[in-house]
């Protein structure tokens, strides 16, 4: 951008002082334009072809669109948990913004994670992973003992005063920072499966356990994405997969015939519309309202599907008052940002050198964006329903807490981005600071990557070179 | 970005998995997957919101759509102070759905019988004593669907109620309340609640006659509502008809005057053991009705302690033979004919054969010389009778009719009854030694007073009204068209009737009159009483045991303000006079009426 705005000024200047003499020429430009209209088309999307990659190869364009889709999914959340509460929170407490407040005070918690996540180094990050890991198991622990509380038949949080916590959320982090930091310390060995699989396929069987004793399978699955991503991304061979798709749809099955309320759901899944006011219900309704919104929208908060229709239609079935509310537009808008988000995401985990950050960005963006797709798949229809909400939209207080942090962590990565890091130290380097609001946030400026010795001998890439170009 | 090359590295060989190109491939489509999923999610979101949407939204609106009825208020009846009688209040009928709490408390895993308990106790604090806290709990503990908690509650009790319990469900009702109680309650009648048309309904009376003047019209509005319960999602009210109140009436009645003369009435027929009595005060002058009472009546905030028979209005239904009040036709119709005058001396003999009949007089005489005044202050039949003949049938029967016997009044209550008289092609021989002196015709007491209202206003007869205006929901008061008059008679002819009537409370030795009860200290009372031989069933001719009692009498004399009727059946006392008498002292007083200039003059009845 610095060299184009100091090209663009002077280049202003002199067409400005020239206009009598510009004048013409550019108006038979503008005929030529009007006859060979095609190929002027073509010239123009060549140039907005140019213009977007040049855009994209800018050092900070991955920070700025995580902070890009961070900002707008926040925002659009809290206007629909807004939208889809006050009818629920005026039946239940009397007041419209009972649940929008509280999820004012989430974000603003969650602004504090963001905010911790964005700044700590990245050393020590990892290598805290182990302990941040082992408290939320302890946590989970905790919430199966009578500290937990039970509310809707799942015993899955845990009561501190006036504050409730879910611990199966933070744990989602913590296994995919965990579970890096065992891959890619091990990174030499990965050819044994034995190295492979323990310490993390154990550990993660024990949580999943954990979990399921609440018991909370929307949790467990999502859990489960962020072990498949680990293994995948961490470099697991294929027969790994075959035979982990094998397990859990069994498990799946098995879990289904277990639980009854699990089994209805699936159930309503395979025959929709059967029992319109019994299993079917949610699924049913959440239908309806994105029928009734159609292609534009019924219009902010003239939704009627929030009236006590659509069960849990400020947290898990907050897509269907998007798309009653907004209409696809409205949708198409969270697909395009959860789909900008897979895009940093990933974009963040090629561009990194450290194995760790690149193993972490990955699995932590499959997570968001696999949870967002599971949790739309359901409100459309796709797949069964599973209780698991939408990432930053839903409401829900650890659950937006934490991903804020997942969303700071993917925020610093960005900043480590050789091309980043190179940029950023130049700038602080050349003004002391490097602008306005990282010096308010107290950033400082990035630490590049250097692997250490023995990470030579592995098969991960030499970050060396291919990250300062 | 997305280039996948060599994620088809053969399993067999796993180091190449961690190759640089393994990992980027891997990242590459891990992305394309997340990306896949969210298109598929995208293209299911527009089938679902583009193709199906029509099917979908239409079965969406089903289940959403209620249609509400709005209510239109009753309108209010009111006496013509504006005191209401009758008014109507919005209340509450609470319900409860047994079945529905227990699944719905089992589904939060509480207890339903102790949230029955919570609901039971707090319905009992909210209504107070009214209610006993064992029988809510009771219907809550039953295994219905729907149970009725409370009929009638006032809407700040179920919002109370509903605060706390918002499974409770409130339906409207609407509480008629007359706050009179047995206050002019055969007038005004009764309106109840009906469950088939959700709506207050008149039974009886005007609020049954003004039905759907009162009732207004209930509106109606499209709306979706919150699933199960009646809460309506703002904005979707549509197809909306306003409902239109309902037009209140102003009744002619005086609350005061009427509560003051039905107690006089029920005193005097208790006293005097009467099987029933009626009466009706007119305004002279236009023929409104201050008072109607009836001797038995009903308190319509207890309906179901009323009997049938308290329920109607025998002042305008119940017809009746009036005996010598009847003579003020023939009185009437002498004077303005010309046939006689208040000082012709009809020769008088004991008795009289008319065709079949022997008529006497009430008491045995000899011939006597009466005057006319005399005839009518001494009742005599057989004076009356020769002075109808002097008349003529024809004269006659046109007078009944000007005085609007064998027709309804119109008064604007329902049950009305003609009264009868006989047509005359059907007139016998003794017919006409009947009707002057006022035996087999029947009249109303309310037609009755309203051939001396013709007397006192100057033989001009207003037909009564009891309805004086509508008054419209925004409170635009219409004056109910005054009637038209009719002409009986002549100024003139009214005034020497109503100043020989005078002579019926005079009492005076040798000269005195049948009413002396009736006279007022003060005033000027003209009046006239009446005693009618009733039907014996038995063998259809006329009982010597069995009368009704009639008196009428205008009030004063020589200015008239009120007419007042008053019929007495059966009772164990022969005249009413004493009664007209406590009615004309409360009218005088309560609209200070001014005295009469004198005494009426002396009037000889009877010449040697």
């Amino acid at each position: 951008m610095s060299s184009s705005t100091r090209r663009g000024t002077p280049t202003s200047d002199r067409r400005r002082t020239d206009r009598p003499r510009g004048a013409r020429p550019r108006g038979v430009g503008a005929q030529g334009a009007r006859s060979q209209s095609g190929r002027s088309a073509l010239v123009q999307w060549a140039a907005a072809r140019d213009g977007l990659t040049a855009w994209l190869a800018r050092p900070l364009t991955s920070l700025h669109l995580v902070l890009a889709v961070f900002g707008l999914l926040i925002l659009f959340g809290l206007v629909m948990v807004l939208s889809a509460s006050n009818v629920e929170s005026y039946t239940k407490v009397g007041s419209s913004y009972a649940v929008f407040v509280q999820q004012l005070a989430y974000c603003g918690f969650g602004l504090v994670l963001f905010w911790v996540g964005l700044r700590m180094p990245v050393r020590m990050l990892r290598g805290t992973s182990g302990l941040f890991l082992v408290g939320c198991v302890v946590l989970l622990a905790m919430v199966l003992s009578p500290l937990g509380a039970e509310i809707n038949g799942a015993q899955k949080w845990l009561r501190l005063g006036p504050l409730s916590l879910q611990p199966s959320e933070p744990t989602k982090l913590a296994l995919a920072l965990w579970g890096a930091h065992v891959l890619v310390t091990k990174r030499a060995l990965l050819h044994e499966w034995r190295h492979l699989l323990v310490p993390l396929v154990p550990m993660a069987v024990a949580i999943f356990a954990l979990v399921m004793l609440q018991p909370d399978l929307g949790t467990t699955i999502t859990l489960a994405v962020v072990l498949l991503a680990l293994l995948w991304f961490g470099g697991a061979p294929l027969e790994l997969f075959g035979a982990i798709v094998l397990a859990a749809v069994a498990g799946a099955v098995a879990m289904a015939g277990l639980a009854g309320y699990r089994s209805m759901r699936i159930q309503s899944f395979l025959h929709p519309g059967s029992d319109p006011q019994g299993a079917a219900y949610q699924a049913r309704q959440a239908m309806f309202s994105l029928a009734d919104g159609g292609w534009w929208g019924v219009g902010l908060g003239q939704g009627s599907a929030k009236w006590d229709y659509l069960p849990n239609a400020h947290n898990d079935f907050i897509f269907a008052i998007i798309g009653e509310e907004l209409g696809f537009l409205g949708c198409l808008v969270v697909l395009l940002l959860f789909g900008t988000l897979a895009y940093v995401g990933i974009r963040i985990a090629v561009r990194n050198t450290d194995p760790w950050i690149k193993l972490v960005s990955a699995t932590v963006t499959t997570w968001l964006v696999g949870q967002a797709a599971i949790n739309i798949g359901y409100v459309v229809g796709l797949l069964p329903i599973t209780g698991i909400p939408l990432p930053l939209i839903s409401s829900g207080g650890t659950s937006i807490a934490l991903t804020m942090l997942a969303f700071g962590l993917l925020a610093n990565f960005a900043r480590h981005e050789p091309q980043a890091v190179s940029a950023l130290r130049h700038e602080f380097a050349r003004s002391g600071h490097h602008g306005a609001l990282p010096r308010l946030l107290q950033l400082r400026p990035p630490v590049p990557y250097v692997p250490a010795p023995r990470s030579r001998a592995g098969g991960w890439p030499t970050p060396s070179g291919r990250g300062r170009r | 970005m997305t280039r996948s090359r060599s994620t088809k590295v053969s399993p067999r060989r796993r180091r190449p998995l961690r190759s640089a190109g393994g990992l980027r491939g891997r990242l590459g489509l891990g992305r394309v997957v997340l990306v896949l999923a969210l298109v598929a999610a995208g293209l299911k979101l527009a089938a679902v919101q583009g193709l199906q949407a029509a099917e979908l939204s239409a079965q969406a609106v089903r289940q959403r759509t209620t249609v509400q009825t709005l209510p239109a208020q009753r309108g209010t009846i009111t006496d013509r102070n504006g005191t209401p009688l009758a008014f109507s209040v919005e209340a509450k009928a609470l319900y409860a759905q047994p079945q529905r709490i227990v699944t719905e408390q089992r589904a939060v895993r509480a207890d339903p019988d102790m949230h029955k308990q919570a609901m039971a106790r707090r319905v009992a604090q909210v209504l107070g004593p009214a209610v006993s806290e064992q029988e809510i709990l009771d219907k809550l503990r039953s295994d219905s669907t729907t149970v009725l908690l409370a009929p009638l509650v006032t809407p700040a009790q179920a919002r109370a109620i509903q605060q706390d319990f918002p499974e409770i469900s409130a339906e409207h009702r609407e509480i008629r309340q007359y706050p009179g109680g047995e206050l002019a309650s055969n007038v005004v009648g009764v309106a109840n609640w009906r469950a088939d048309e959700r709506k207050v309904r008149g039974l009886v009376g005007l609020e049954n006659y003004a039905d759907t003047v009162l009732a207004g019209r209930d509106g109606r509005r499209v709306v979706d509502t919150a699933e199960g319960s009646d809460a309506v999602i703002p904005g979707s009210e549509r197809a909306e008809r306003p409902p239109i109140p309902g037009t209140g009436l102003e009744l002619t009645l005086d609350s005061d005057l009427q509560f003051t003369v039905a107690q006089m009435l029920r005193d005097y027929t208790r006293k005097y053991r009467a099987k029933g009595a009626s009466a009706v005060v007119l305004d002279a002058h236009t023929g409104e009705v201050y008072a109607m009472a009836n001797d038995v009546t009903f308190d319509p905030n207890n309906l179901a302690a009323a009997t049938p028979e308290s329920l109607g209005n025998p002042a305008v239904s119940a017809p009746f033979e009036p005996g010598s009040v009847n003579k003020v036709v023939t009185a009437a119709a002498g004077i303005e004919t010309g046939v006689v005058t208040p000082d012709t001396v009809l020769q008088v003999p004991g008795e009289l054969q008319v065709a079949d009949r022997t008529v006497r007089d009430a008491w045995s005489h000899g011939t006597v010389n009466l005057t006319f005044t005399g005839v009518l202050a001494l009742s005599s039949n057989i004076g009356t009778l020769l002075t109808a003949q002097r008349v003529g049938a024809d004269r006659f029967v046109d007078m009944l009719n000007r005085m609007g016997l064998g027709q309804r009044t119109n008064v604007g209550l329902p049950g009305e009854s003609a009264g009868r008289v006989p047509p005359r092609d059907q007139w016998s021989g003794s017919t006409f030694a009947n009707l002057p002196i006022g035996q087999g015709l029947s009249m109303t007491v309310l037609q009755m007073a309203g051939m001396y209202q013709a007397i006192a206003n100057d033989g001009v007869r207003i037909p009564p009204r009891i309805v004086s205006a509508e008054i419209a929901p925004d409170g635009t008061r219409t004056a109910t068209p005054r009637p038209d008059g009719v002409r009986v008679v002549s100024p003139q002819t009214a005034r020497t009737v109503r100043d020989m009537l005078r002579a019926v409370v005079q009492n005076e030795r040798g000269q005195r009159g049948t009413g002396t009860e009736a006279a007022l200290d003060g005033y000027q009372i003209s009046a006239k009483t009446g005693t009618a031989q009733k039907v014996n069933p038995g063998c259809g001719c006329y009982s010597n045991s069995n009368y009704w009692i009639t008196f009428a009498g205008i009030l004063p004399a020589d200015a008239p303000r009120f007419v007042v009727g008053i019929m007495l059946d059966d009772p164990a006392v022969g005249s009413a006079a004493p009664l007209f008498h406590q009615i004309a002292s409360y009218l005088a007083g309560r609209y200070q009426i001014p005295l009469s200039p004198g005494p009426s003059p002396l009037a000889t009845l009877t010449v040697p």
